[in-house]
């Protein structure tokens, strides 16, 4: 029996040691996304506004997407891997921040919200509000669950933009808080 | 109680908190622009009804038998379609029978319907056709030629 315990606690060891650079880990779904499709160049900046649940709505200017459907946002998942053991994960806070990446593109992005939350609590008690950055805390994940939130965002389009694929990036990072 | 104190002791080594580096992701999302398709009638379509067959040529502007002249302006290269309503053959008043379009980028799309814009993204059709008119038909004879244009 000696020798089984042992065993664990030398298995539970080597997986802590193994995964001490990965805590917490940020993964999203599904790969690209959203995609909003073709859109139609305008003579002045367009936002589009995309909510939690996908809904895509014109706020400003003259571009003209020619889909009136709704996208896929994307779902942002952290976790800690194996009973979110790793660096006593499962008991410490999270911080989650989003930014924007800025760039040389056509598009990007000038407004972050979050969706609902599952899987974990906000440490405030309420979702974060809604802006150019979002930074906001978990409240310890505990031993089983994987936090999950949709992405919604607000898009914007130059004017007189180049035709062709334009892709707007944004950066989501996870690190323990006290 | 020996091996309940290891078991305790496991977790608290696994649980050890290590160097915990932020992670990051770097999601993207995407769209394509494409630029409109602009169409302007420079010059309506005039047809003399007793000529079987009206010239492309154009010699001035709105003389008689001249081609309807249609400006297109869009994404450099791409090809574009035109689309005609089906005929029918029960409707009433005049209508425009063997349709000739050419392009001036791609000559004589009749056939084919499809052309390419330019490098600087303009095209100019040349659209005219034979004029049939009813025998009962009182006035100016009129026909609609509603066309649809759109990239391929």
């Amino acid at each position: 029996m000696k020798r089984t315990i042992a065993g664990l606690c030398a298995a539970l060891t080597l997986l802590a040691a193994g995964q001490a650079q990965a805590d917490p880990t940020v993964t999203h779904s599904p790969a690209t996304a959203p995609t909003l499709g073709t859109t139609i160049r305008g003579s002045s900046a367009t936002t589009f506004s995309i909510s939690t649940a996908g809904a895509v709505s014109r706020t400003s200017g003259n571009a003209i997407r020619l889909s009136t459907s709704s996208v896929t946002t994307p779902t942002i998942n952290i976790s800690c891997g194996l009973l979110n053991l790793n660096s006593l994960c499962a008991l410490r806070y999270i911080r989650v921040t989003i930014t924007p990446v800025t760039g040389s593109g056509a598009a990007h992005i000038t407004r972050l919200r979050v969706g609902s939350l599952t899987g974990a609590t906000y440490r405030t008690g309420s979702a974060p509000a809604e802006g150019g950055s979002v930074t906001f805390d978990l409240n310890p994940l505990g031993l089983l669950t994987t936090a999950s939130f949709k992405l919604g965002m607000d898009v914007q389009l130059a004017a007189g933009a180049a035709s062709g694929n334009t892709t707007f990036d944004y950066i989501v990072t996870v690190q323990f808080t006290t | 109680m020996t091996a309940l104190r290891l078991l305790i002791l496991a977790g608290l080594i696994a649980g050890l908190p290590t160097v915990a580096a932020a992670q990051s992701e770097r999601p993207t999302a995407t769209l394509t622009v494409q630029r409109g398709l602009s169409i302007s009638t420079v010059s309506p379509m005039r047809l003399q009804p007793t000529t079987p067959d009206a010239g492309l040529s154009v010699t001035g502007s709105n003389l008689i038998d001249a081609p309807a002249m249609i400006r297109i302006s869009g994404d450099p290269g791409r090809v574009y379609r035109i689309r005609l309503p089906q005929a029918d053959a029960d409707q009433g008043g005049s209508v425009i029978e063997d349709l000739r379009i050419w392009s001036a980028t791609s000559g004589d799309i009749s056939d084919t319907r499809v052309a390419r814009l330019d490098l600087q993204g303009h095209d100019l059709l040349r659209v005219s056709g034979r004029l049939r008119v009813r025998l009962d038909e009182e006035g100016e004879p009129v026909a609609a030629l509603p066309l649809s244009i759109d990239y391929e």
